[in-house]
């Protein structure tokens, strides 16, 4: 930027301070006030207007480009660190000796794990919003080939003779074996929901694959989340193990003994009416264990205390002795060290009943937790040292991995990435969101609901009138900077209102954000949260030709028997491009008896696939069930005449939608024109 | 026991000497029923994974595992007690036609398909063929085509294929092909690789008799499809139909070993084929018939043999269940068969 | 009103209570033994200048006690008597210019301040009946707001960082009651137990807080004396982490600073006068002396210090609602074993409320054990499990209190404090919730022994 562009703008600025100061303090005042739903919020015009802006002429100023250190990967000596870098698209290797960062390799986009081969020569990374895995050289430090497997490859792990790569795939939910001879895909296991991390067994006879979504279950029914296990040997899938009233399943390890298997989890309490914080009324965080035996069993334990939580544990490390276990809480900063002896004493002298009940008990951690370290800002993936002393963890938002001694549980170093220094507002609004810190006695995070700023397949009884009325299932945070108004009921016209007072209120039940706070929150929210790619319905923006038949019926005028449907039951009407949403309040006739008179807010449709359950109660698991069960009167469109192929093909089209960049506003007079001439090509949509 | 040793001795000595030497002859028959722990005695289908062995009924599912019979019903997540079809993919998941709905049971775990909750055609389901990454079901309402890797469903009827109605039957894949047994509507055969479908029907039309021998399906009313070693084999209810590729040959009981012309269901192995009739068991393998069925008195059944015109009939002191014959797998020396009336094992004599 | 101490600052300044040591047990405020000496003055002293002599703050006043600093170190509150007949009003004082404002002006007793982050004070007011709940109002003394609600004798002992209030109660209606620690949130909701003490051992309002969690408190063997022994328990889980400090002396306060230390008034093997040291509370390092002198017992003290800023936590309560919620998810969940000779708690078939009016409901669970009410707020009232038959299997419970549109739920009746709710849809919040009305007047008819 040139340095007469720069005064200009620092021009447009002042001239915005002075007007906002004097002549025109009212209105902004009044604005202000509209915007934030509070009468006491800075006279401030940058959070909203600048820090917000998530392309054009200030971005580049006022955004950075971060890093993000996410999984991490130790050498067999130990003297190599290799760090995936979220955000910066990157594998970075650290020297452990020194402390430095000694290359930097570009991958594919958003990866998400790093695995070595057996002799460490080669390195494979998987890209989550690439779709593929990256084959490095190490020597070279080059990448040398790709596997392509599912959709969304995250979580990689391989057999302990080097042959075979078990990769987890999470938009597509399943697993693929990679035979490493040849670089082909020779077996696609189904997973669990939303699977992300593996890992294997001491022999390599098991690979373990835990999920984050619950699997379908009847309406009602807390979740329950699969921890698969696949046999390596006959490439099946040999158990999948349950967990009951728990999800968010994010990383997996298995003892150096093989006894034990145990993955992170959490178990929320969305059937229960969200009247308190207190007594892990909302959310219990902790971890999912597998004995590895003949009838072992399927035990949970809370990391959480009564008066203080430790949500949103994402790595676990099993050191060398098997003696201890570190899990990483992002959502409070802090490293659990778990005394497995301890845990394996307990369970052995415990009945199922009685494990039962621990898995809701808030005080049995003080058996096992023997210390937490605090972090930086999001600790995500865990390395141990291979002699056991040293425990490194990424620290996402603070573009470092930190070393912690863990005999003395003390911070000794930490491993500069290099990247921006600068906290950015959208930074600093993601740490707010990732942060457990805003919530009573730090119970959870804005991330533990909204995972990756998505939404959790939940639907929570808020309890906003009475307990057990007006269910609400949580809807996606992905661009959203757009689409006001918020909630289900849409009384929120601002984001900023949605997070405001009243969210504390109801929510974290602790002292409202600071506006300084709320408003780097809003600038994330608005900038920093988007769709992923649909590879898998819809990866190059062509539509087959299921979707393009789709497609006609989304955009039909008339129904199968030649009647003009009346213009508000059309789909593209309360739907349009490029958010498919018109930004009203409708009645579609999907109330439920447990709902108060109200009216809905249309919901956008970008990426839809990735958020069943849909309605507003989450009543229908799947797209089908919306016009199959939940349509009756044809009040949500006209469906009933569809035949079922006409509903499979509509279906097809909606779960290509992606992200609204991809599409255009659409004039209804002008689209109908253009279906009256047959030019449905005239808006920017896909084919 | 040494009469019945004996007795088996007897018939692979004198089977021996009249059919062709890669026929497999099945005897030794072991028959189960609820008696011994099936769901019901009511067996449509039976489908070997292994050392696994499926079992389709009108109560439920069973399994045969390490010589224990497990149960499965709606109560464990079958989505309909009425279990018409098996198979198995190659990753091991089961799939299970009921005639309330599509299973997917993997690692012990159910799943539901269904009309209202996904894109599967029809909740009654004839037949389920597990084809690579993709899951086939011949509906009432359409075949239907499952991507396990994508999720989509993709329906066939008369709408977008040569079908004349959207009842299929029976489905089965090979060499990258499907074919789909459609009601009326003789074979449809979808090809991978162009994505196209084209169909194989009775050329002279005609429903009471097949007017002109060996010119194409001997009937449109299609039962069941098996294709193997590149020989297609069609069931009708009006008798069979092989398919080299070139030339078609049809089969019926007034003038081959066919036991009946009412075929429920068949399925290949090698270059035999094993037909499921109201009358028996057949089995053909291009030249000879061996058929078995059930004495109508007394326990034992029969073996019969039919090459070059010449008949034989062996008399054994096993047979299988019922004359009824619904299903019927192969299990390394073993032959499975799902009868309206119980389930047999037999093993193979020859 | 307003008294002036010479417009001195008192800024990090330590101000305590001093009352002569000879007439200590003649001269206790009767109902209010231990903190409040009728000859009581509050006094500043320089902790850098052990030696100083201590500046008098309140002479105006018959009598002051229980000084308490705001968190901006901006407000010093204590509890005085303008004249001797008078009552025990809060008072505060800028501490940049030593000026002192009255706050509170009822008939009755006010004592007892403590802070609230809402720039707010909270102070206990005597009823005439011998009880004496929480209130709170502006620094004016204006919006006067009642936080508890039951007949107990409830003195705030700090607000935890959590932004609980941490509450000395004991019991007063139908009987006395031990003394406890209760915790709830600033506007009296969720009011939960905290620390219950030991045997004979009495926690005294006096406590404090670590950024850790640790929570330091004073026990006394027996009410009325002047200081007790220390122990800890850590805020995260208070029920199951007691343990005695062996840290010798009789203490009086022990207040954390924002250094680290401690302050502490305390006299060695509860002999001689009370005197103010810092100490890191370590057996074998001796602390700091910062005031002692014979004759005057130095208690109470407080440093005027900023420091980091307890949360606010938002109201659910409004005052336009006159009932609150309660859903308890099993009646039969319990830790309690049940009462000799009678039916096991797993029976527990409905609860029984009994208000402090007398008022009585019974209310059948549902088959989960679920049961969910709408209960007069602001009145208290006690819990009963009952059995199929009527009969009282558990009860009565501690005296509980909802604040209008509070909605509180509970895991069991006596259940373990530290279960988490099973992740179930109580089947009782499937329906309206059983309306469960208080008589309306304010008598104690339920209140039997």
């Amino acid at each position: 930027m040139n340095k007469y562009r720069r005064l200009i703008i620092l021009g447009i600025v002042l001239a915005v301070l002075v007007a906002a100061r004097f002549p025109a303090h009212k209105y902004f005042r009044k604005h202000v006030d509209w915007v934030t739903a509070v009468d006491d919020h800075p006279l401030n015009c940058l959070p909203c207007h600048l820090y917000r802006e998530a392309d054009g002429p200030f971005s580049g100023l006022l955004n950075e480009d971060y890093l993000s250190p996410y999984n991490l990967t130790l050498s067999g000596d130990g003297h190599s660190l290799y760090i995936i870098a979220q955000d910066g698209n990157s594998l970075l290797i650290a020297d452990t000796r020194t402390g430095k960062i000694i290359s930097e390799i570009p991958v594919g986009e958003r990866p998400h794990t790093v695995l070595l081969s057996k002799d460490e020569k080669t390195a494979y990374v998987s890209n989550q919003w690439s779709d593929y895995i990256s084959v490095i050289d190490l020597g070279t430090q080059k990448i040398v080939d790709s596997l392509k497997g599912g959709n969304g490859p995250a979580g990689l792990t391989i057999t302990p003779d080097g042959k075979f790569i078990y990769a987890v795939n999470s938009y597509s939910s399943n697993i693929s074996v990679f035979d490493l001879e040849t670089g082909k895909e020779v077996r696609r296991l189904r997973a669990g929901n939303n699977p992300v991390a593996a890992g294997i067994s001491p022999r390599g006879d098991q690979v373990y694959v835990t999920s984050r979504r619950t699997v379908p279950v009847p309406y009602g029914d807390p979740p329950r989340t699969e921890l698969t296990v696949a046999n390596t040997i006959s490439k099946r899938v040999d158990d999948r193990v349950l967990f009951e009233s728990a999800y968010i399943m994010e990383n997996v390890d298995v003892t150096p003994s093989g006894d034990l298997a145990i993955a992170t989890l959490i178990r929320p309490k969305n059937l229960i009416p969200a009247i308190q914080v207190e007594k892990g009324w909302m959310m219990t965080h902790g971890i999912g264990i597998i004995e590895r035996k003949e009838n072992g069993r399927t035990i949970q334990l809370l990391l959480d205390e009564p008066g203080s939580y430790y949500p949103d544990p994402f790595d676990i490390e099993v050191g060398p002795t098997g003696k201890f276990a570190y899990v990483s809480h992002s959502g409070v900063d802090a490293v659990s060290i778990v005394d497995l002896d301890e845990i394996r004493t307990l369970i052995a002298g415990s009945t199922q009943e009685e494990l039962d009940r621990y898995s809701n008990h808030l005080g049995i951690s003080s058996r096992y937790v023997r210390g937490r370290m605090k972090t930086g800002a999001n600790p995500k993936g865990l390395a141990v040292s291979p002699d056991g002393r040293t425990l490194y963890v990424a620290e996402r938002l603070e573009d470092r991995v930190s070393v912690y001694d863990l005999e003395k549980q003390e911070l000794v170093g930490s491993i500069d990435l290099g990247g921006p220094k600068r906290i950015s507002y959208a930074r600093q609004g993601r740490r707010v969101f990732n942060n457990a810190s805003h919530t009573f006695q730090n119970q959870y995070a804005c991330y533990t609901c909204h995972p990756d700023a998505h939404e959790d397949g939940l639907v929570y009884n808020m309890a906003a009138s009475q307990m057990g009325r007006n269910l609400a299932n949580v809807q996606t945070l992905r661009d959203i900077g757009q689409i006001p108004p918020y909630k289900w009921n849409g009384k929120n016209q601002t984001i900023y209102k949605q997070d405001g007072m009243r969210f504390s209120t109801v929510l974290t039940r602790t002292e409202s954000f600071s506006y300084d706070d709320l408003d780097a929150l809003v600038a994330y929210i608005v900038t920093g949260i988007k769709n992923p790619p649909n590879y898998r319905y819809n990866p190059y923006g062509e539509l087959t030709a299921a979707q393009k038949r789709g497609k006609e019926i989304y955009y039909r005028t008339h129904d199968n028997f030649g009647n003009e449907i009346p213009e508000g039951n059309r789909c593209y009407t309360c739907h349009p491009p490029p958010y498919f949403t018109n930004l009203q309040m409708v009645d579609v006739g999907t109330l439920s008896e447990t709902d108060d008179p109200m009216l809905l807010d249309v919901p956008q449709l970008n990426n839809i696939h990735e958020s069943a359950p849909y309605l507003h109660d989450g009543r229908a698991a799947t797209l089908e069930e919306l016009w199959t069960t939940y349509n009756d009167h044809d009040e949500h469109g006209v469906g009933n005449d569809m035949t079922k192929m006409q509903l499979n093909d509509l279906v097809a089209y909606l779960k290509s939608l992606r992200d609204a960049s991809y599409y255009e506003p659409i004039d209804p007079e002008v689209y109908q024109a253009s279906v009256g001439n047959k030019q449905e090509k005239k808006n920017k949509n896909e084919d | 026991m040494r009469i019945k040793h004996t007795a088996v001795i007897l018939l692979t000595v004198l089977l021996g000497t009249s059919v062709n030497a890669s026929m497999p002859i099945y005897g030794n028959w072991k028959n189960f029923s609820k008696k011994n722990g099936l769901p019901s005695d009511k067996i449509n289908c039976v489908r070997v994974d292994g050392d696994l062995v499926w079992v389709g009924t009108g109560a439920g599912l069973a399994l045969l595992e390490d010589g224990e019979w497990k149960t499965f019903g709606v109560e464990d997540g079958l989505a309909h007690p009425g279990v018409l079809s098996i198979d198995v993919s190659e990753s091991g998941d089961v799939w299970i036609g009921t005639l309330g709905g599509l299973n997917r049971l993997s690692a012990g775990h159910f799943e539901t398909f269904n009309q209202f909750n996904s894109g599967l055609p029809n909740d009654v389901i004839y037949t389920v063929a597990c084809a690579g990454n993709d899951v086939w079901v011949a509906t009432g309402g359409g075949a239907g085509q499952y991507d396990t890797y994508t999720e989509e469903w993709g329906i066939f009827t008369e709408v977008n294929a040569p079908m004349h109605e959207p009842w299929t039957y029976g489905v089965c894949y090979g060499d990258n092909k499907i074919w789909i047994a459609a009601w009326g509507g003789g074979i449809i055969e979808y090809q991978y690789e162009t994505g196209n479908f084209r169909d194989y029907t009775d050329p002279d039309g005609e429903m009471e008799i097949d007017l002109f021998p060996d010119d194409g399906l001997v009937h449109d009313i299609t039962t069941g499809v098996s294709y193997a070693d590149g020989i297609l084999w069609v069931a009708t209810y009006f008798g069979m139909s092989r398919y080299d590729g070139e030339h078609w040959k049809g089969y019926f009981d007034h003038d081959s070993g066919l036991t009946s012309n009412f075929i429920n269901f068949l399925r290949a192995n090698g270059n035999t084929v094993f037909l499921c009739t109201d009358k028996g068991l057949s089995s053909f393998n291009g030249e000879t018939w061996v058929n078995y069925t059930r004495n109508e008195s007394g326990p034992g059944g029969k073996i019969t043999t039919h090459k070059d015109g010449r008949v034989n009939n062996t008399g054994s002191s096993t047979g299988i269940s019922h004359n009824y014959v619904l299903g019927v797998d192969f299990m390394d020396d073993a032959i499975w068969v799902a009868t309206s009336e119980g389930l047999s094992r037999g093993t193979r004599i020859k | 009103m307003l008294f002036s101490c010479g417009d001195k600052s008192i800024e990090g300044l330590v101000v305590f209570t001093g009352i002569p040591s000879g007439e200590v047990e003649e001269s206790l405020a009767p109902e209010h033994p231990m903190t409040h000496y009728e000859k009581g003055v509050l006094y500043a002293v320089n902790p850098d200048d052990p030696g100083s002599s201590p500046n008098m703050l309140t002479g105006e006043f018959a009598a002051a006690a229980t000084p308490a600093v705001s968190h901006c170190g901006a407000w010093l509150f204590f509890s005085a008597k303008k004249d001797k007949g008078s009552p025990w009003q809060i008072w505060r004082m800028d501490t940049r210019s030593g000026k002192s404002f009255q706050v509170t002006s009822f008939s009755e007793d006010c004592m007892f301040p403590v802070w609230h982050p809402a720039g707010r004070v909270i102070f206990s007011r005597s009823q005439a009946d011998g009880t004496m709940n929480l209130y709170s109002c502006d620094l004016s003394g204006e919006n006067v707001s009642q936080i508890t609600f039951h007949p107990h004798r409830d003195i705030a002992a700090g607000m935890m960082y959590d932004g609980r209030i941490l509450v000395n109660s004991m019991q007063t209606h139908p009987m006395a009651g031990a003394a406890r620690f209760i915790v709830m949130r600033q506007d009296g909701t969720k009011a939960e137990l905290f620390h219950q003490g030991e045997g004979s051992l009495v926690p005294v309002p006096v406590f404090s807080e670590s950024t850790e969690g640790e929570v330091i408190f004073i026990e006394a063997s027996r009410p009325g004396g002047l200081g007790g022994s220390l122990a800890r328990v850590h805020q995260n889980r208070p029920l199951y982490t007691y343990e005695p400090l062996q840290v010798s002396g009789t203490f009086n306060k022990v207040l954390r600073t924002v250094s680290g230390s401690y302050l502490v008034s305390s006299t060695e093997n509860g002999k001689g006068s009370y005197g103010i040291s810092l100490t890191d509370l370590d057996p074998g390092v001796p602390g700091t002396l910062v005031f002692r002198q014979e004759g005057l017992h130095a208690i109470q003290p407080v440093l005027i210090e900023a420091r980091q800023r307890v949360r606010k936590l938002p109201s659910a309560v409004m005052a336009d609602s006159e009932t609150g919620l309660l859903m308890c998810q099993d009646i039969k969940e319990t830790m309690l074993p049940p009462p000799e000779g009678s039916e096991t708690s797993t029976d527990a078939a409905a609860i029984r409320i009994v208000f402090i009016d007398g008022t009585t409901h019974d209310i059948p669970a549902e088959a989960d054990g679920s049961v969910y009410m709408e209960l007069t707020a602001d009145k208290a009232f006690q819990i009963y499990t009952l059995d199929h038959q009527g009969n009282v299997i558990q009860g009565p419970s501690s005296w509980i209190w909802l604040r209008p549109n509070e909605r509180r739920g509970c895991v069991g009746c006596h259940a373990d404090p530290e279960l988490a709710p099973h992740n179930r849809v109580p089947f009782a919040v499937k329906n309206p919730p059983v309306s469960v009305p208080a008589s309306g007047d304010n008598t104690r008819e339920g209140v039997k022994p």
